[in-house]
């Protein structure tokens, strides 16, 4: 579903630049959302990792790598575990993997998106654990890992959705005089 | 409904010497950046091992800046959420009344053995001229963020040094302990709770006087360590925290055993409510040691409590 706003052209250039950020920040800020459901904690899905896809993809001057890192380095920060850098490390080699293949990937429709997006997902959770495993010298539980990412595949129509209208804002101011 | 979004790449417009070069320039640069901050982050990673307490300074500020914008972004979460749970509790009416009777009826009966048990324990104290860790200070303290996901068990709370909250303070609610401050900035405080891998409590067991820890595991039901063999535990054994290494005052109710297999491991559950924080009291009793790492020997051999 596409959105075709009306909007004054000064609005949609503010818009193309902030949007982007708020979408990005929101995530981040969804990901340490206290919600108060019985075991949440074990099926958080990684909400940034849709973000980092979509602009990987379609958007790469919007998402540098700097972005990721910043990204990922925010999300260590705010986690308060001793293991800095392991978000970091995970967004930054994604953005690069999926940056490569963005030539290809750009042109497919949705569904290989969602297939590649849920492939993509596990192996970064997967990352992430390994690492966090390794850094804190216990084998910590997989299964969390798991169920968040299946959750994190389950939301991505919603997310694509998102991003998308962003996109065709900013398409739009840059194609507007 | 069919969702096709269909992507068509904008193709370059110009055969220029300057675009032809342009474009693998760009590519490069991609990638050594790539290249380069994965490095850094490989770098972090284990600098942050080497010394750990490194980054805490940044991570404090990173704190106090989310933090404002959490606190007002949880306030209708917060409604909603206990909106959701008046809904579903209007449901449960009539089993809740019934329980709480019951449960009314069991209360009135201790009440009475309550007041007579403190006054024999004010005239022992008095007799043996005992000296009381007496709580100092509290702040009720909001909790704003749940950032630590699967891998670490943590909250922050809305409550920072300008309010006196510092590192080692416990954190109980009304049910028992949620943990300990580990972190502290201006405006806002993380709190590592006990089901964190990191996380160690010193406690003895309500029934038997026995003394063991409970040892976080990053799951909800945390281990019950250093028991002695042939120690008398059973489902159901308050736990209490024992006060030995100073790191807690004794007496908080800390958590009840939840299984008990033989020769295998005991397993407990938290008293306090862990996956519905809102509100937590972050408790001065004087006894604020830094946290200890997991492998400290603080936690392996139960010290005398330090008295004030």
């Amino acid at each position: 579903m596409t959105i075709e706003p009306q909007i004054p052209a000064k609005w949609l250039t503010i818009a193309s630049y902030v949007l982007p950020a708020i979408v990005l920040i929101g995530s981040v800020l969804l990901s340490i959302m206290p919600v108060h459901v019985i075991g949440y904690k074990n099926i958080l899905p990684p909400f940034v990792y849709a973000v980092v896809y979509y602009w990987s993809v379609f958007r790469q001057r919007t998402y540098p790598a700097s972005l990721a890192f910043l990204t990922g380095l925010s999300i260590d920060l705010l986690i308060g575990s001793a293991a800095v850098g392991v978000n970091a490390f995970v967004l930054v080699a994604m953005r690069w993997l999926l940056v490569a293949q963005s030539r290809f990937l750009s042109g497919q429709q949705f569904i290989a998106h969602w297939l590649v997006y849920t492939i993509v997902t596990l192996l970064g959770q997967i990352a992430v654990w390994m690492l966090y495993s390794l850094l804190m010298r216990d084998v910590l539980p997989l299964v969390p890992v798991v169920i968040g990412s299946f959750f994190a595949t389950a939301l991505f129509p919603l997310f694509y959705g998102v991003l998308h209208n962003v996109h065709r804002v900013i398409e739009m101011a840059r194609e507007t005089p | 409904m069919a969702l096709n979004y269909h992507h068509s790449r904008r193709k370059s417009n110009s055969d220029s010497a300057a675009s032809w070069l342009y474009e693998p320039i760009v590519h490069l640069a991609e990638r050594v950046s790539s290249a380069f901050l994965i490095f850094i982050s490989i770098v972090l990673m284990v600098v942050s091992q080497i010394h750990p307490n490194l980054l805490s300074e940044t991570r404090t500020v990173a704190y106090d800046l989310v933090s404002p914008i959490m606190a007002t972004v949880v306030k209708p979460v917060y409604a909603v959420s206990n909106w959701v749970d008046h809904v579903t509790g209007i449901s449960n009416l009539v089993s809740v009344n019934a329980k709480l009777t019951e449960e009314n009826a069991k209360l009135y009966k201790w009440y009475e053995k309550a007041l007579q048990l403190e006054a024999e324990n004010r005239s022992l104290r008095d007799l043996v001229n005992m000296v009381d860790m007496e709580r100092k200070s509290y702040v009720t303290a909001r909790v704003i963020a749940d950032p630590g996901g699967p891998f670490v068990h943590s909250v922050i709370v809305w409550a920072g040094t300008r309010n006196g909250v510092k590192e080692g303070q416990s954190v109980v609610t009304g049910k028992g302990l949620v943990g300990r401050i580990s972190e502290t900035g201006h405006k806002a405080a993380r709190v590592l709770l006990l089901t964190d891998l990191n996380s160690r409590v010193p406690v003895v067991i309500e029934r038997s006087r026995q003394r063991a820890m409970v040892a976080g595991d990053n799951t909800d039901k945390p281990k019950l360590i250093y028991l002695p063999d042939g120690a008398s535990v059973e489902k159901g054994d308050r736990l209490v925290t024992s006060g030995h290494g100073g790191l807690y005052i004794p007496g908080i109710p800390v958590a009840v055993v939840e299984d008990v297999f033989p020769g295998k491991t005991i397993t407990v559950r938290p008293l306090a409510d862990l996956d519905k924080l809102e509100y937590v009291q972050v408790i001065d009793f004087g006894m604020n040691m830094p946290l200890a790492e997991k492998d400290d020997p603080v936690y392996s051999i139960p010290t005398s409590t330090p008295n004030k």
